[in-house]
């Protein structure tokens, strides 16, 4: 189905795969959840803490 | 706050008794050559916001908020600011923080960063300014503002994109902030946690584009070499220059 999509002239010739195989992509994505999850999770804790303060503060 | 207003979205600032609604910002762009600490990979656009403007409802309208307070203005500093609400479209789950970390993140890499694909960016200090915008606003201006290479205004012409999607423009100081050297578009409907939520990576080099997303299918990264890249204007939506 994605052999269908044609966003360049030539497509097939000119371009290649970013990853060599799918072992090396899913190698790089559960690297890159592992590297952002910490940070998202204190950003999410954050935003929790932020909007319990603010409900206290103007809706109590 | 910054990356909210940059997108065209007006904000909701809460001060101790009062709210006002924020929508422009002044930035000062004449220390944008200036050097920055090396120990900071990138230089964000918000670094160059002196003010925000709005509307307080006990003053007059286009009123500045700024660092600090002055005898006009919003009787306010910014630093009084106790909380923000940004209205965001309902499908909007990705913040503008989320998609900071995630866009650093992923520009940091040492397989797909700049580091390793784009030895032009990283001549110099990256600067990065991060927007929401609708892919349609996005495609409209494709022509206009030629993304640096015909490959790549091609690619994004043809690629399906979702209706709301992060942009992170890269540049450098010596041609920011009229042009902009590429861009990582990201979409905005994603959950933050999505490591595949990216839809390209666009250096002068080369285009990263997910081609599987656009048939909403599973990620399928191309690459797309661009030989004779040239810096483009940076987008522009309803956040016009005054």
């Amino acid at each position: 189905m994605n052999a269908q999509l044609e966003l360049i002239p030539n497509q097939e010739e000119n371009s290649h795969p970013l990853f060599e195989d799918e072992e090396a992509y899913q190698k790089f994505r559960a690297s890159y959840y592992e590297q952002i999850k910490p940070e998202l999770d204190r950003q999410r804790e954050a935003r929790r803490l932020s909007e319990e303060d603010s409900r206290k503060h103007f809706v109590d | 706050m910054y990356t909210y207003i940059e997108s065209g979205i007006p904000l909701l600032a809460a001060f101790e008794r009062h709210v006002v609604v924020l929508f422009g910002h002044r930035s000062d762009f004449s220390s944008v050559g200036a050097a920055s600490p090396d120990s900071q990979p990138f230089v964000f656009s918000s670094n160059f916001n002196r003010a925000f403007i709005g509307n307080d409802d006990n003053g007059f309208p286009y009123q500045v908020l700024g660092i600090d307070q002055t005898d006009r203005g919003i009787p306010h500093r910014l630093s009084d600011v106790q909380q923000f609400v940004a209205g965001l479209p309902e499908k909007v789950f990705l913040s503008a923080e989320d998609f900071q970390t995630v866009v650093t993140s992923i520009l940091g890499r040492p397989d797909v960063g700049y580091r390793r694909l784009s030895p032009l960016i990283r001549s110099q200090q990256p600067i990065l300014r991060l927007f929401l915008t609708t892919g349609r606003s996005f495609k409209k201006r494709l022509t206009d503002r030629g993304m640096g290479h015909p490959l790549v205004q091609d690619a994004y012409r043809g690629l399906p994109l979702p209706h709301f999607i992060w942009v992170c423009e890269i540049s450098h100081a010596d041609i920011y902030p009229e042009n902009v050297l590429g861009e990582v578009i990201w979409d905005a409907t994603r959950n933050p946690y999505e490591p595949d939520g990216w839809i390209a990576l666009h250096y002068p080099e080369m285009l990263v584009v997910d081609e599987g997303s656009a048939l909403n299918g599973m990620q399928h990264l191309l690459t797309i070499p661009l030989p004779s890249h040239t810096h483009y204007p940076i987008f522009e939506n309803n956040l016009r220059r005054v």
